[in-house]
This record gives C-alpha cells, structure tokens and sequence, in this order.
C-alpha cells in the first residue's frame, strides 16, 4: 500500500476522531492482513495510535487522544444512564484498585523522565483526588460505585471522574448555605472546611490547589454546571453551560 | 522514640489506610514510647505522602501524646507539601 492509502486512513480517523481495525479495513477495501501491516508502520511512525485490548481496539490521531479521551469521559458524566466507558479496564470500582493504579504512577513519570520532586507530587494529588471520590460518596453512590482513573505520560494528561454526589451535595452537609455549585467550588477550593462533618478535615483540594500552582500545571475540576480552572498559575470559577454528575478533574503536565 | 512512615510503607495515600497503620502504631511501636518521652515521626524512605494520610495518623499521633510529637525535616515534595495541611499542637 502507498502513501495515499495512509492519508485516506488518517482522514478516516479524523473524520470519526477514532476507528476501530475493522472500520478501517472496511473502508479501504483491502485485506485484513494488508490494512494491519499499514496500520503498524503507521503507528511506529507515530501518525496514529492505538489504545485499548482486542476486541476493544481504537486508532486515533496522536493530537486528539486527549479531546478524544475527555469527551468520552464528560458523555458519560452527563448520561442520565450510566452507560458503559469503552475504556473499562481504567474503572475503579474499589479504592483498592484506585491505590494499586496510583501506587505505579510516580515510576511511571519517572520512567518517561520527569524527576522524582514532581513525580511524587503529581502522585499525591492524584491520590487525594481520587480519595476524596470515595470518601465522600461512600455508601451513597448515586448509581456507579467507583472511580475512572486515566494517566497518558506520552500525550501528558490525567483524567480522574467518578459519577458521584458531586461537591455541591457533599458540602450541604455541614454548610447548607451553599446554593449552587459555583459557590461549592469556591468554598471546596479555598477554605477550610470538611463535607464529613463532625470529622476536623477539608484542606484535600487546598492541598491540589497549592500543589498545581506550585508544579505550574494546567488544572480544570468540574462538577454540576460549575468549573475551576488552573492555567498559567491563573485561577478562574465559571458556570458551564452543561451539566455533569460527579466530578471530573484533567490535569495537564 | 524513632517512629519510621517507612514501616508502614513508601506510598501513603488513603485515610482508611492511615487509620489502619494508627491502630498498627499503637499496638506494636508506641506501646514501647516512655513516659513523657519525645515521639519524632520520620519520614525518610516515604515517597508519597498525602495529606489525608497525614492528618489521619499525624492528628491521632498529636491528639494522644500532646506536646510530645516532633516532625522531622523530609526533602520529599509530596512530604513537605502535605504537612503544610497538619497542625500538631
């Protein structure tokens, strides 16, 4: 095959911003064998890339793994049924697996050559990110129990979503004074103050908050139809036009 | 006393894990601490540390032996930057 057959395969893909081999084989026409041959020098290129386990393949373009990976997570935020992530091995039902998954983060940063201040860091806040979802939610998940946790070190981003009370819900418990979830997020993010009343705790998000600004990450934390964002060391709180249940939170590294 | 994190691991992350290596403590390290002797946490050897980890067991530590509890200096980022959160009496 030649190179106006890669351009055809990569238009596809963009097109339909990801493609399984199957989509791909049946719109180029050629054999199974010949596309796969294709779509592995293409791949080693580093024009496409492939995520997921057989039978759950998807190519992607490189650039938009990230819009790609974001967008299949916000759909499934705002699902009024929790319908099934194509990703699932990257769900983490128990705490236990969220620890296990964490627990590898840090050597994988340092493997893909960030040093160990930041790696260890960036792990800390991933695992009080993720904590947090299942102390606040635990035995009142409002429909799936757990947590989708994502670390790409070649595309640099993290996503942690849970399909939880969202932060709103959790700090009405011990300021129901809190209205919206603007204010929620104002409140979660800079004072101290703990939606697990009577227990004397809270700074989980102040300490993500301190910790983005010092690394000088790109951060953005939605939950319901409100965002905070992180980008140049600049902070903002705006309401979103869409709603979401739970909390997603992307970091960019 | 010495009381090394690194005993109960080089990950410390959780609060169901914290109160579990707080229970650890005091049934098989701080039944052997003196009386009115100094406990000095050390935090050599932990990689990451959060600060749900650290107030759960550091609280717990400061809240039985008051006045008594000293953190030793740690290089580590995710240390320094979680124990910016623990207030030790």
């Amino acid at each position: 095959m030649k190179t106006d057959t890669a351009n055809k395969i990569l238009n596809f893909i963009k097109q339909n911003r990801q493609a399984t081999p199957k989509e791909i084989i049946n719109f180029i026409g050629f054999s199974a064998p010949a596309v796969f041959r294709q779509l592995k020098k293409m791949t080693l290129k580093g024009l496409i890339q492939k995520t997921g386990t057989p039978p759950k393949v998807f190519y992607y373009l490189p650039m938009d793994k990230k819009v790609l990976m974001t967008q299949e997570v916000f759909a499934w935020l705002q699902s009024t049924q929790p319908a099934t992530l194509n990703i699932d091995q990257l769900y983490c039902s128990t705490r236990d697996v969220f620890e296990a998954r964490n627990q590898r983060v840090a050597k994988l940063l340092i493997d893909s050559g960030k040093d160990d201040s930041f790696s260890y860091l960036l792990s800390a806040v991933i695992g009080e990110l993720g904590n947090n979802s299942f102390d606040h939610n635990i035995a009142n998940w409002p429909d799936v129990p757990g947590v989708y946790f994502r670390i790409d070190t070649e595309a640099r981003f993290v996503i942690i979503a849970d399909r939880g009370r969202g932060v709103r819900a959790t700090l009405q418990n011990i300021r129901p004074d809190i209205n919206s979830d603007l204010s929620a997020l104002r409140v979660a993010f800079t004072e101290v103050i703990s939606g697990r009343s009577p227990e004397q705790r809270g700074n989980g998000l102040k300490f993500v908050r301190n910790s983005i600004l010092n690394l000088e990450l790109d951060f953005k934390f939605y939950s319901g139809n409100a965002a905070y964002s992180i980008t140049n060391k600049t902070e903002n709180f705006v309401q979103t036009e869409n709603s979401i249940r739970g909390t997603i939170t992307l970091i960019s590294f | 006393m010495k009381l090394e994190l690194k005993r109960f691991g080089d990950f410390l992350s959780s609060r169901p894990a914290a109160r579990e290596a707080w229970l650890a403590a005091k049934a098989y390290v701080l039944n052997q601490v003196q009386p009115n002797e100094k406990i000095e946490v050390d935090f050599s050897g932990v990689k990451v540390l959060t600060p749900s980890w650290a107030d759960e067991f550091i609280s717990n530590l400061a809240k039985e032996y008051p006045g008594r509890v000293v953190l030793l200096p740690s290089d580590n980022s995710s240390v320094k930057a979680s124990l910016e959160f623990v207030k030790i009496e």
